[in-house]
């Protein structure tokens, strides 16, 4: 059970990294398009056809695919005034509840825009310029994204709740420097 | 009327998620569904924000951001800031302030590759702040100087909050770029005589450096002059009306990629890293953008919004004191809220009915990027200061924000310049735009 379990971890992690990969490649590929679209228009005064729509679209990769790599990292941006100066056991019941709540709004998020994403794929939606480009495919990043990020939330709270440990502890042990780890201790204690 | 009842409960409900130290992304979007899930109940919400997280996601004018962010990954990457620090020492470090007045110099320089204040302040404290340590320049002055000069590349274009406001607020991106040119440099400006005239007075602040000859001094040129082209063709081209933000943005991280290769500056694990480290800061960025956007949503819907844009313009007060109002309430929130969210949820309320009174929305644009530029260097929650403290684990947040204060003077005196001379802001686009 426990070498399924650290499979599953290890296929979440990879898939995660994967997806943050592809929203990698997606800049790149909006950098590259972009630039074209100035070099085609200064040079030949001509447009490269669907630059905007495909531009617009893969801003969506971006946003939505490194959600739960952020997120496993602990980089999303927070506010812990009254957080940090509550008793251990009260955090892990405050993390143990967003965790939870986090878990089952974004599963549900999944959800609806799967179904959404389902019927503009069956409607075949497409955004119209210069020339048409259908959007199921750029959709598909939101549901995608949100599912990892809903299965990163379970994860960590499965984590709390057999080890106790909290998801910013977990993500300094692992990714955090040694020196800046050393140094923080040093200041809670003095 | 009845709508306006949930607001209080949502109200509490985010307040107390947001001192929890859950994500602020999470926390405006749970507190915008629940505030929807009030009045067009839960399956309803869910359905829209489903439907809805595509359409927020897909804008080409936001698409700006995250390529600026990837130019300023580069050039920090590319080890322009090295190359920008070491100039500025070269040709400043004989002055009184020495390499504190070479770094706030060298910020303003590195602002024009990039428009993340955080990730300025990080590759400042990388670079300038050994030296700092080495030439025993005073812990407090290097702390706060470095904590403070990268909020300059908040309002210098390409500046991410000013893109996020115009697009909020509806208003021309190019031209508010464009608008913070003259209020960036005026800090950056005040910034300098402030510590000139520290370290005159006080000398062991920060030992001097012995004059650099002309030959070091134009050999420190070399490293820098092609970012600082690429910089002037970005903000040249936007000022022109050649290229867009994002064109430009593109324009940008492309020629910032040619520049490093050319110098072989960058291998291929570094720029695995770079395109890696701008989608995740974009990411982080974005899911508060989704958040405050739905929460916006809900406020709009509740009839918050309007009842609060009423009262304003109903308010029997001159302009300019009511701007200030809106400032306090941004200072107060800057404190302890992000700039972006802090954007979403003040700017659709107070902005339309301010510009209803008559006030210039590129002077209130410059004035509310400045303001949360100083919400990034005011406690409890000032981020550059974290973000220093991240990278320098030695300084002590005590230390950090001991040493912003002189810097936190200069910028409260610079807004009150901006808030009673708006020609600061409003001139440059005036000259750029009017045809």
């Amino acid at each position: 059970m426990t070498s399924l379990a650290t499979a599953a971890t290890r296929l979440q992690d990879r898939l995660e990294e994967l997806l943050c990969y592809v929203s990698a490649f997606a800049v790149a590929a909006m950098m590259l398009i972009t630039t074209l679209e100035v070099i085609a228009r200064a040079a030949f005064y001509k447009s490269v056809p669907g630059s905007y729509e495909y531009v617009s679209l893969l801003f969506v990769y971006l946003i939505y695919l490194g959600l739960a790599f952020s997120q496993r990292r602990d980089a999303h941006i927070t506010i812990g005034i009254v957080y940090d100066r509550l008793p251990r056991k009260a955090r892990q019941i405050v993390q143990g509840v967003f965790l939870a709540v986090a878990f089952i709004f974004f599963a549900a998020i999944t959800w609806t825009s799967a179904v959404s994403t389902w019927s503009n794929y069956v409607l075949g939606d497409t955004v119209l310029g210069v020339i048409e480009v259908q959007t199921w495919w750029a959709r598909a990043a939101v549901p995608v994204g949100c599912a990892l990020f809903s299965l990163r939330f379970m994860t960590q709270l499965c984590c709390l709740v057999t080890s106790g440990e909290l998801y910013e502890e977990t993500a300094a042990r692992k990714y955090v420097p040694q020196e800046v780890q050393e140094a923080e201790q040093q200041e809670g204690t003095s | 009327m009845s709508d306006l009842l949930g607001l209080p409960l949502v109200g509490a409900f985010a307040t107390i998620m947001l001192v929890l130290r859950i994500p602020i992304g999470i926390v405006l979007l749970l507190a915008g569904a629940l505030g929807f899930s009030l009045i067009r109940g839960p399956v309803i919400t869910l359905d829209m924000i489903g439907g809805r997280l595509f359409d927020i996601g897909s804008g080409y004018a936001l698409s700006a951001i995250p390529l600026f962010l990837l130019m300023g990954h580069v050039a920090a990457k590319g080890g322009i800031t090295q190359d920008i620090y070491r100039a500025a020492v070269a040709w400043f470090g004989h002055l009184k302030g020495s390499v504190v007045l070479a770094t706030t110099i060298a910020a303003v320089g590195f602002a024009a590759c990039s428009g993340s204040t955080t990730s300025s302040t990080a590759v400042f404290g990388r670079v300038a702040i050994p030296e700092m340590l080495r030439l025993k320049v005073n812990r407090k002055l290097a702390a706060g100087c470095v904590a403070t000069v990268g909020t300059l590349a908040g309002m210098i274009p390409p500046s991410i909050n000013l893109i996020v406001f115009g697009i909020i607020a509806r208003q021309s991106v190019p031209e508010l770029l464009i608008a913070g040119i003259i209020p960036g440099l005026m800090t950056a400006a005040a910034f300098v005589l402030m510590i000139y005239i520290r370290v005159s007075r006080n000398p062991e602040l920060a030992p001097t450096l012995p004059r650099a000859n002309r030959e070091e001094r134009l050999q420190s040129l070399k490293g820098v002059w092609s970012f600082l082209a690429l910089g002037g063709l970005v903000i040249g081209g936007i000022y022109a009306g050649i290229f867009t933000p994002t064109e430009a943005g593109a324009l940008g991280a492309a020629g910032a990629f040619v520049i490093a290769a050319m110098r072989r500056r960058l291998s291929v694990p570094s720029i695995k890293d770079v395109f890696l480290e701008t989608a995740q800061t974009t990411s982080v960025i974005f899911i508060i953008l989704v958040g405050a956007l739905i929460f916006s949503a809900y406020l709009a819907m509740s009839g918050g919004s309007s009842a609060v844009s009423e009262f304003i313009v109903g308010l029997d007060l001159p302009l300019l004191a009511i701007v200030a109002l809106y400032i306090v309430l941004l200072l107060a929130l800057g404190c302890i809220v992000d700039p972006i969210s802090t954007m979403f949820l003040t700017v659709p309320i107070f902005v339309p009915p301010l510009v209803e009174l008559g006030a210039n929305p590129i002077w209130l644009g410059i004035l509310v990027a400045k303001t949360l530029e100083i919400g990034m260097i005011t406690p409890p929650v000032g981020l550059n200061a974290f973000v220093l403290k991240g990278v320098v684990p030695s300084f002590t947040l005590r230390e950090i924000f001991g040493g912003i204060w002189w810097f936190l003077q200069v910028e409260i005196l610079t807004l009150v310049l901006i808030l009673f001379i708006p020609a600061l802001a409003t001139w440059l686009p005036t000259l750029a735009f009017t045809k």
